[in-house]
């Protein structure tokens, strides 16, 4: 999809003017059984359905340094018989949007690179910008923050030593989101300043159904990177 | 389903298993039933000390509940978690409902409202479920009827597993053992919240953080143990009943309760994590027959209760503490009940005998850091 810069202010980000930006309908599955990290969790899923979500709509513009990315879902009812086992839906809808590091790490460079369909991999992390919706207990947590991934649901704050020691890695900062649902409908606009903004290409995204207990590597992804033609380069 | 996607198994390289989880080092506790008289006081020492701030209102990292009874969560025991030949078993995930507390209280309206001759003090009831069950809600009801009833009380707090399912179960690595006591612990830094360790953990033992989003639980007051003082649960006790040392002491009273005198068990052994935290079960006076002559072939606690909560080597440890209470009687001596009747108070904390108040700055003051270099290396 084309990736171009947007018009006017990026301050109130439910607010931006987002015509002749490109948008596309994402298709989304849910993270492989088989690539969860460890055994407890492949025991515990095997058998249930997550992934519930199963596309997305995805907007990408560039403002200077900035990214900026709106997705929007229609959210799917959870798992009744889940709700009948005494869970008092505690977990909440997330989202996130990620880039690759553009190197594998131990100096294996002739391995593939990162994997979107597992949200990274041990030797491949990928950034990821994690909005998730908050209980209002939560009200001093920052609804959006930088992870590094390494699989699904191995999501640190910061890189593993192996990956760290091979490369510096460019920061990224002032991280910003604005979500809004209406009728079972999320529309999620995130913000966030990337070194490099203009050269991104390629990201994923994945999605998260909090009343069907989803999160870590328990949710839906973009199987294939999203391709990104950067447009009007400054 | 039948549309998921295979996917590879990289991220799995670096998997925790059973196995690689022990320590060298491993920090114990022994708890004599025979001497817990219900009274909080380690309960209370915990949630002053830990879990004071917003999130952690029903967090009991120590909790004394009355036997038998559905303790807390409520029955926890039917919830799963813990392994199953070397696999972890799936496990439920407590809910606030089920650990109940962390109660507000009708203060203002009772005591300054105007209403104290019409209202009851009682519990605000948040519309959450919390106020239905708490940490001691079935307290001294125990099982039986008169003149049998029976009851006791049974401390806990975490195990401090040797083969900790929790950490194994965390997908971020946020947990991890550490290697010169062997506690259980988490960076809270890494912590996402998953609480998929919720879910293993077989004794439900660890809570979550809802205004920090982060999953927490006892911490074995690791900065007091790296001064030399005891874990506030045993140093505040007042019935001398806790026990504290390293495993592999062979001059210590846990290596002596449990591995030479072997009369100090694990809670459910079943659950297969090997737990360091250790009971001595409890004696009960005998049965009353119908014309309340003493059936002195039946303990009023029955045998095959204490043998669902400890294993089947319960019974052995019965008769080897009805046996060195015989001793005594006859006018012998007896090392055990010597050991287990605690003359000196000090005697129970093995090499963390050093008084809080002598130090200059208190241990729980500390800032809980975790420095991650410490860490034990069982996580590639």
């Amino acid at each position: 999809m084309n990736v171009s810069e947007i018009k006017g202010s990026t301050n109130n980000l439910l607010e931006l003017d987002w015509s002749g930006i490109d948008t596309e309908q994402v298709a989304l599955v849910p993270i492989p059984i088989t690539s969860q990290p460890n055994a407890y969790i492949r025991t515990k899923w095997a058998d249930r359905e997550y992934g519930l979500t199963r596309s997305a709509q995805l907007s990408l513009a560039r403002s200077g340094n900035k990214i900026l990315a709106r997705l929007e879902w229609d959210k799917v009812d959870g798992n009744a018989s889940e709700k009948e086992d005494g869970f008092d839906g505690e977990f909440t809808d997330a989202a996130a949007i990620f880039f690759p590091l553009d190197f594998v790490a131990n100096g294996q460079g002739d391995q593939p690179g990162a994997a979107p369909l597992t949200i990274g991999t041990h030797q491949a992390p990928v950034r990821l910008w994690y909005w998730r919706d908050q209980l209002p207990i939560q009200r001093d947590l920052p609804p959006i923050k930088e992870l590094y991934a390494s699989g699904p649901g191995v999501f640190r704050p910061n890189l593993n030593e192996s990956v760290r020691s091979n490369k510096d890695v460019a920061t990224t900062a002032s991280l910003s989101v604005q979500a809004l649902k209406s009728d079972n409908h999320w529309t999620v606009v995130i913000s966030g300043e990337y070194e490099g903004a203009n050269n991104i290409e390629k990201m994923g995204i994945a999605i998260w159904d909090g009343s069907n207990q989803e999160r870590a590597g328990i949710g839906s992804v973009s199987p294939q990177w999203i391709g990104l033609e950067q447009t009007g380069r400054l | 389903m039948t549309d998921r996607l295979e996917g590879n198994n990289a991220t799995a390289n670096s998997e925790v298993t059973r196995e690689s989880l022990a320590t060298d080092h491993q920090v114990s506790m022994v708890f004599d039933l025979n001497k817990c008289m219900g009274c909080q006081t380690c309960s209370i020492a915990c949630k002053v000390l830990w879990t004071r701030e917003e999130g952690e209102e029903h967090q009991w990292w120590m909790t004394v509940n009355t036997q038998p009874g559905q303790g807390t969560p409520k029955a926890w025991e039917q919830m799963g978690g813990g392994w199953n030949q070397n696999q972890p078993n799936p496990g439920h995930q407590p809910t606030r409902e089920e650990f109940g507390g962390g109660w507000e209280f009708n203060y203002d309206e009772v005591f300054y409202g105007g209403k104290g001759r019409s209202v009851h003090l009682a519990p605000k009831d948040k519309g959450d479920g919390t106020t239905k069950w708490g940490m001691n809600w079935d307290e001294d009801q125990g099982a039986g009827e008169y003149p049998n009833a029976y009851y006791f009380y049974l401390p806990r707090l975490c195990n401090h597993c040797t083969y900790p399912v929790c950490i194994t179960a965390c997908p971020s690595g946020a947990m991890y053992k550490r290697s010169e006591d062997g506690a259980v612990l988490r960076d809270e830094e890494i912590c996402q919240g998953s609480r998929f360790c919720m879910e293993a953990c077989p004794y439900k033992k660890i809570y979550f953080n809802y205004a920090r989003n982060v999953a927490q639980h006892c911490i074995l007051c690791f900065p007091r143990l790296e001064v030399g003082v005891a874990p506030a649960c045993a140093r505040q006790c007042p019935g001398r009943l806790v026990f504290v040392g390293m495993a592999n002491d062979k001059n210590g009273p846990i290596h002596k309760l449990v591995h030479e005198w072997e009369i100090a068990l694990p809670l459910h052994p079943e659950y297969g994590t090997g737990p360091n935290i250790f009971y001595i079960p409890p004696l009960s006076p005998y049965r009353l027959n119908d014309d309340m002559s003493i059936d002195y072939e039946t303990p009023r606690i029955p045998p095959e209760y204490l043998e669902s909560l400890f294993g089947p080597k319960v019974h052995a440890v019965m008769d080897k503490l009805r046996s060195e209470l015989d001793t005594v009687r006859s006018g012998g001596s007896s090392e055990i009940l010597d050991t287990l009747i605690v003359y000196h108070w000090n005697e129970l904390f093995g090499p963390y005998t050093t008084d809080p108040a002598s130090l200059d700055r208190r241990p729980e003051t500390v800032a809980v850091s975790i420095d991650t270099s410490r860490r034990t290396a069982n996580r590639s």
